[in-house]
């Protein structure tokens, strides 16, 4: 379990240019949630997402992770093997000669032997859908965008962390990739590893989320379950966010006075909400 | 007019031979907002480079207003005419301030100072971003950087615009002033727009929508009835707006609804 | 991210020596550098160091944002001041195979002296005068060398892309090194050749990013219309006005008169 307290952090402290990209920080990410975290751009989710691995450290409060202390109790280096962390545009990590080899760094940084290495590339590949045969000893240049993107991924999940964060996993690919990143990012979540997701995109974290935290101008506004997010859509679009297209109608049609019980912003639960209100409304 | 003449394109040698485009023949009337949407790998971005010249075809021909882009000495006269805005918004920016980026087109034309002044607050107020003229670009979000970007091939004064995922490495934000300031300077300027996308609510707000696939020209047409059959773009590789998605799932639930739906509010429309 | 003024960045303010052709700076910068060499006495020094005091005065720029770009110096004036102690003529105290000699003592003084005297006083170069003023004015002044087969054209557009892209890819440096570090990278090594290899996983990525952008670059750049620098005009154009000759004159003849003091036979 991840737990920030009352966490804010001010770049440059006393200087001309200092400022306040975070004030009172409270959260607790469990082992097996699926969570995204949205906000207008410049609300601080980079530098939230940045304390989780000890990346920065708090100006003030304090993070916990399994209920030691991180600087105290725990080192940085020690909390980036249980949570990893994924940048956008990840890609841009990748330096060796073979996807094997880069997969391979952070399990080699760890100090692991040559055929623990081998078995973790290996399961690596396997979670992100790549076939091990195929991609192994090719370069990771010779890849399309997706593809690397998948190996990026594939390289911090070689260091098995428990928990992943990921900076807009899916910015800049295709319907294919982003339904690659996202096959991969539900099987993971299946197998019990946490997911923290920051994301711009509403409609996709409609259908994988369970939780979706709020983020603007530093300060948290909403941490609840995403039909409740939803549900205060004006206030959204005050700060800059959208909701789902499925979200948005089902808003338009309660107006309209239909009785739509959708308690679920999937597209599937929407669908049947909306076809029994309509077919009701009609038999009326 | 562009036209694309039976136009096939490879990339590599012969012993590692891409067929990026096969037998392409298409044409863009003055005036159109075309949309071309296609999955990754499909063409999109080597059709866009073939338009001003940056590549040449490999069969085929492409004219543009009658000029071959393979005449070397009138490319230039083309590159006048065919502004092109790229994917990255860093890497199409030259000058640590937005007004020198914009000039730059104009002074590689050999335009006087007054003149070449004149076309780079033109083209800021155009974009909206007059306000930015004497800022660092480096401290621009991503749209405000691609609206100089557009603001820098305007200055060309060109008559098409050619936008090669101009939006994917944009936030919803970045993306909308970008689509905006696009229809914009179609509607109000009359600059003929060439919109390369992999994103359906984008092409769906295009007048025409043409679908590449492999290579080749898999659907050309209005986005209601390009959209209309889901499975078939599916097999494409390509997607439909979320909006068309949902309306295909209700009439799959037996509620009468027309396949010509792309947003939310046609689907509200339809239902009430 | 580093954010802050770095050292000699320009400082914004309204001033004649901001105002003042680029050109004319670049060149008096020269003349003074020249003339501070031609100094041998202290005398001399203490005059020129009067003159940069003028200068900061004119300027409006707090002086103490020069004096900044000396701190890295110091090893080296140190270094240098104390070669000189040690291998100068006339021996003054032995010690042992070493000897303490006074003319080393002073003409090491007046190397260290004059260093900090032209870096400071070049400082004020960049701190008057903005990235942009500087690239066109080391164009304009080199365009008569294009006879001589000297690309200045050239050599501006590198510069200017260059200084646009510093920001840009100190922001991407910093991210991959994040990127690096949240996979277990470390960087703090004691080791000079481990610290070294420990940069691979930054300097290869970076690298190829920087080819990749000067690729989509030079499309973008060909897409504008850009073939070189034949026919190309400017939007802006350095004119020098009567008040710009006016002052590299008077000035010259000041950084003359220094050099000349600074010859006489005085301390």
């Amino acid at each position: 379990m991840i737990e920030m307290a009352k966490v804010t952090f001010e770049y440059l402290p006393g200087t001309p240019l200092a400022h306040t990209a975070l004030t009172d920080i409270s959260l607790t990410i469990a082992e097996g949630d699926f969570v995204a975290l949205v906000g207008p751009t410049g609300s601080g989710k980079s530098t939230l997402i940045q304390h989780l691995n000890g990346l920065l450290t708090p100006t003030s409060g304090s993070l916990s992770f399994r209920g030691r202390r991180v600087g105290s109790d725990v080192s940085p280096l020690e909390l980036r093997r249980e949570i990893g962390l994924i940048f956008q545009f990840p890609e841009s990590q990748l330096f060796e000669h073979t996807v094997a080899d880069d997969i391979g760094f952070g399990p080699r940084r760890q100090g692991l032997a040559g055929p623990e290495v081998a078995s973790r590339v290996e399961n690596a590949l396997i979670q992100v859908g790549l076939d091990y045969a195929h991609y192994a000893q090719r370069s990771p240049f010779s890849l399309s965008g997706g593809e690397q993107r998948l190996v990026a991924i594939a390289g911090v999940l070689a260091m098995r962390p428990r928990f992943l964060v990921l900076d807009e996993p899916t910015s800049g690919l295709d319907a294919c990739g982003k339904e690659a990143v996202f096959d991969c990012l539900d099987r993971l979540n299946n197998e019990g590893v946490a997911i923290l997701m920051v994301t711009h995109s509403m409609d996709e974290v409609a259908e994988s989320a369970r939780r979706i935290i709020v983020l603007n101008e530093g300060k948290i506004v909403l941490d609840d379950k995403p039909e409740r997010i939803f549900a205060r859509a004006s206030f959204l679009r005050e700060i800059g966010l959208d909701i789902p297209k499925a979200a948005e109608l089902v808003l338009r049609l309660r107006e309209k006075g239909f009785d739509i019980e959708a308690d679920s912003v999937s597209m599937r639960s929407v669908v049947a909400s909306v076809a029994a209100a309509v077919k009701e409304r009609c038999a009326n | 007019m562009v036209e694309f003449k039976n136009v096939s394109f490879d990339y590599g040698d012969d012993e590692n031979k891409i067929n990026a485009l096969k037998d392409i023949s298409l044409t863009i009337e003055d005036g159109e907002f075309v949309a071309i949407l296609g999955h990754n790998g499909s063409g999109k971005s080597t059709l866009a480079r073939l338009i001003n010249g940056l590549l040449a075809p490999s069969r085929g021909e492409v004219l543009v207003d009658g000029i071959s882009t393979v005449d070397r000495s009138a490319v230039w006269r083309i590159r006048r005419r065919v502004g092109m805005v790229f994917q990255n918004p860093d890497n199409q920016i030259i000058a640590s301030r937005v007004e020198e980026d914009v000039a730059f087109g104009p002074e590689n034309l050999g335009c006087e100072p007054a003149e070449i002044r004149a076309r780079v607050d033109e083209a800021l107020a155009a974009v909206g971003m007059r306000d930015f003229a004497h800022f660092d670009p480096h401290l621009l979000s991503g749209g405000e950087k691609q609206r100089v970007a557009i603001a820098g091939a305007l200055a060309m004064r060109p008559k098409y615009l050619v936008f090669d995922e101009a939006t994917s490495m944009l936030d919803p934000r970045g993306r909308e002033e970008i689509v905006g300031t696009t229809r914009r300077l179609n509607s109000d300027y009359g600059i003929t727009v060439i919109f390369i996308t992999h994103i359906p609510e984008e092409a769906a707000l295009a007048g025409r929508v043409v679908v590449l696939s492999g290579g080749t020209i898999a659907m050309d047409g209005a986005p209601q009835a390009v959209f209309a059959d889901v499975d078939a773009l599916a097999s494409l590789g390509v997607g439909v707006p979320k909006a068309r998605l949902l309306a295909r799932g209700l009439e799959q639930a037996g509620i009468d609804i027309p396949d010509s739906i792309l947003t939310v509010d046609d689907l509200v429309a339809a239902l009430c | 991210m580093r954010f802050g003024l770095t050292i000699g960045e320009y400082y914004p303010v309204d001033s004649p020596v901001h105002a003042l052709d680029p050109r004319v700076k670049i060149l008096l910068v020269l003349v003074f550098t020249i003339a501070v060499f031609a100094v041998v006495n202290f005398s001399g020094l203490a005059a020129a160091a009067a003159l940069i005091v003028g200068v900061a005065l004119v300027s409006k720029v707090p002086i103490r944002l020069a004096v900044k770009g000396v701190r890295p110096l110091l090893y080296l004036l140190a270094f240098t001041f104390i070669i000189h102690l040690f291998t100068g003529a006339k021996p003054w105290i032995e010690l042992g195979p070493l000897h303490i000699s006074l003319p080393g003592a002073r003409s090491g003084a007046l190397v260290g002296i004059r260093l900090v005297i032209l870096v400071v006083g070049a400082a004020f170069l960049t701190l008057t005068s903005t990235p942009i003023e500087l690239t066109d004015a080391i164009e304009s002044l080199l365009a008569p060398l294009k006879k001589v087969r000297v690309p200045a054209h050239e050599i501006a557009m590198m510069m200017t892309i260059a200084l646009r892209f510093i920001p840009t890819l100190a922001a991407e440096t910093d991210k991959i090194v994040k990127a690096q570090a949240s996979r277990g990278a470390r960087f703090e090594s004691s080791n000079p050749v481990t610290r070294a290899r420990s940069f691979i996983p930054v300097l290869v990525p970076l690298f190829l990013s920087v080819f990749r952008r000067a690729d989509e670059l030079a499309e973008a750049m060909e897409a504008r219309a850009y073939r070189g620098g034949e026919g190309r005009t400017r939007m802006r154009r350095l004119e020098m006005k009567g008040r710009d000759v006016l002052t590299l004159i008077s000035v010259t003849a000041v950084f003359v008169g220094l050099a000349w003091f600074g010859r006489l036979p005085l301390v």
